[in-house]
């Protein structure tokens, strides 16, 4: 692990408290937020601009749902990881969130330490490639 | 498996709805949700949306209808920072009390985007139309470090068509 490399993220959730919330706990060097976006046109759009490693993405949103951006992100942005995070954690929305393309699903909220390992484990993935 | 919410009671559904309602949240470590009461029945002519700011949220799925999450705040302390936070905890709370009583009956429910609703607005005039056979109430209080804002939950649904597994 090269713990002196900085990774970009990307966070879409039309929660601006979520949002918050999320860029507080990555508040570290190792973590570089390059956007946030409150809905899956936001996203899109920022991605045309810049790539993130990983893209931290809600399923209930305005206009286009997670899982649509998911399905958007890895047809065009094939290098971007994805977490998907909802309150909802029915079987069904998690099956839909893997299928959809998703790494990791984590149901909100969640704490700074399943956040942190979700990416590092996403990390160790594109370490090893 | 055919799985039929209209072979489920009402008692066994109100049942199902009170136990999937979490007694606690940490919200990011920012704010807690705690419930203060049980869950109780009323009617839907007994709601009063001039009584705070109500935040709607559509429900989607084997119930459908809506949770009004009335806040016990005036809409002009309703700060940006306020209405993101309670919000966010709504979406929270509802979001984990669906899971949890996906886990206790098998009925999928969804939930909608959040609306700020305003006391006269029309979807409250309609109300008592819905053909709700599922009225449910019960109360939450949210603390921050500097405040605490009291939230009454209302469950407004029907059961609707079974669906295939």
């Amino acid at each position: 692990m090269d713990a002196t490399k900085s990774y970009k993220l990307l966070v879409v959730d039309d929660s601006d408290f979520s949002r918050n919330s999320i860029s507080k706990m990555l508040d570290d060097e190792r973590y570089n937020i390059i956007g946030e976006a409150s809905s899956a046109n936001e996203a899109i759009s920022i991605l045309n601009d810049r790539t993130p490693h990983i893209a931290i993405v809600d399923i209930v949103m305005p206009g286009s749902s997670g899982f649509e951006l998911a399905k958007k992100i890895n047809d065009n942005f094939k290098d971007v990881y994805i977490i998907m995070i909802s309150s909802l954690a029915q079987e069904n929305v998690v099956m839909n969130a893997i299928s959809s393309g998703a790494s990791d699903f984590l149901q909100k909220p969640f704490t700074q330490e399943t956040l942190i390992n979700s990416i590092e484990k996403i990390i160790s993935t594109i370490e090893e490639m | 498996m055919n799985l039929d919410v209209s072979n489920i009671g009402k008692s066994q559904l109100n049942q199902s709805i009170h136990y999937s309602y979490p007694t606690e949240i940490d919200i990011y470590g920012q704010a807690v949700l705690k419930r203060n009461t049980n869950l109780d029945s009323l009617k839907t002519s007994q709601f009063n949306p001039a009584l705070g700011v109500n935040i709607i949220f559509s429900l989607n799925g084997e119930l459908s209808g809506n949770v009004i999450c009335q806040m016990d705040i005036d809409q002009d302390n309703f700060s940006f920072e306020k209405q993101a936070l309670t919000t966010e905890s709504m979406n929270i709370l509802i979001g984990q009390m669906l899971t949890n009583f996906e886990k206790e009956t098998g009925l999928l429910i969804t939930i909608g985007n959040p609306s700020l609703v305003k006391q006269d607005h029309s979807f409250f005039a309609s109300l008592e139309n819905h053909p709700h056979n599922i009225n449910l109430k019960t109360d939450y209080s949210l603390f921050t470090l500097e405040s605490k804002i009291d939230c009454s939950l209302f469950l407004f649904a029907q059961k609707v068509t079974p669906r295939e597994i």
